[in-house]
C-alpha cells in the first residue's frame, strides 16, 4: 500500500521508502488549495495510478484528475509506471498555450 | 531568443548573450517578446523567406469581454518540448525556426507567443511556421487564465499535453 506522508518514516515491512516531489498546475493547483508542489514519502514500487488515487481522495479532485497527463522528470508516462526515489511528478491539465 | 540554423547549431544574437549563459532559458520568458530579435534569430543570407506568427491576447472570448490573460507554465518541461518541436522541424524542412512563449500577466494586445521560420522559399517557411505554432498549442505545458471584465477569472479549457 501507499504511504502518504510529508515526514520521513521507515517502512514497516523493511522495504525502503522513496521521496518524490509532486507539482500542481493551473486549475488543478487551485483545487488542491493553491500549492505549487508538495514533497511526499511513498512506499517503494508505488505506481502513478496509486499516487493519483491518493491525491484524488485527499483533495476530492477526481474530476480534474480524469483528464490530465502525467510526467515524471519531464517525460510523459503511463499511469502504471512505478515511481522511483527523487522523481519529480507533474500533474498536467489540458494545455492552453498560445 | 534562440533559433536553429540550417546546420542544426544554435545562433544567438550577440547582445542577448550578456545576461543569459543558458540559451534554453529564452524560449519561455516573463519578458516582453521582441519581434526584431526573433527575426534576427532565423535570418540567413541563403534564405529568401521569413514567416512570423504572433499570438496576441484578445479582448473577448466565449466567456465574455476579456481584460487580460495570466499564463503559467511547467517551465522546465515546456522548454524541453519547444526544443523537441524545433528538432522535428529541422528534420522535416530545410528551415530555421525560433519559438518564444511569454508567461505571467499580459494585457489585451500583448504578444503571448511568437514563432518565426525562415527558409529558401515561402512554402517551406509557411509550413514550418504553421507546424510549430500548432505543436506549441497542442503539447507544450502552458496554461492560461482569462481575466474577464466582470471580474471573474476562468482557466481556459484545452487538450492534453504531450504526444
Amino acid at each position: 500500500m501507499l504511504l502518504l506522508s510529508t515526514s520521513p518514516n521507515n517502512s514497516d515491512n523493511g522495504k525502503k521508502n522513496i521521496k518524490i516531489k509532486i507539482l500542481y498546475f493551473a486549475q488543478l493547483r487551485e483545487s488542491v488549495g493553491g500549492k505549487n508542489y508538495e514533497r511526499l514519502i511513498l512506499k517503494d514500487k508505488t505506481s502513478v495510478n496509486e499516487l493519483l488515487s491518493m491525491i484524488a481522495k485527499k483533495y476530492s479532485a477526481s474530476n480534474f484528475l480524469k483528464s490530465i497527463n502525467i510526467s515524471v522528470n519531464c517525460e510523459l508516462v503511463n499511469k502504471d509506471t512505478f515511481l522511483r526515489d527523487c522523481d519529480e511528478v507533474a500533474l498536467l491539465p489540458p494545455v492552453t498555450g498560445g | 531568443m534562440i533559433g536553429l540554423n540550417r546546420h542544426g547549431s544554435r545562433r544567438i544574437r550577440k547582445n542577448d548573450n550578456r545576461n543569459n549563459n543558458n540559451i534554453r532559458d529564452l524560449t519561455v520568458t516573463h519578458r516582453k517578446i521582441s519581434i526584431d530579435k526573433i527575426i534576427e534569430c532565423v535570418k540567413d543570407d541563403s534564405y529568401g523567406a521569413i514567416v512570423l506568427f504572433l499570438g496576441t491576447v484578445r479582448n473577448e472570448s466565449q466567456a465574455g469581454a476579456v481584460t487580460g490573460m495570466y499564463y503559467e507554465s511547467y517551465i522546465k518541461m515546456a522548454k524541453e518540448q519547444i526544443m523537441m518541436i524545433e528538432k522535428r522541424i529541422k528534420e522535416k524542412w530545410p528551415a530555421n525556426i525560433a519559438i518564444v512563449h511569454r508567461i505571467g500577466n499580459l494585457q489585451v494586445g500583448d504578444i503571448s507567443v511568437a514563432v518565426c521560420a525562415s527558409s529558401a522559399h515561402r512554402r517551406e517557411a509557411f509550413e514550418a511556421c504553421r507546424y510549430a505554432i500548432d505543436e506549441v498549442k497542442n503539447i507544450v505545458p502552458i496554461w492560461k487564465k482569462e481575466k474577464l471584465a466582470d471580474y471573474r477569472s476562468i482557466w481556459v479549457r484545452g487538450q492534453k499535453a504531450g504526444k
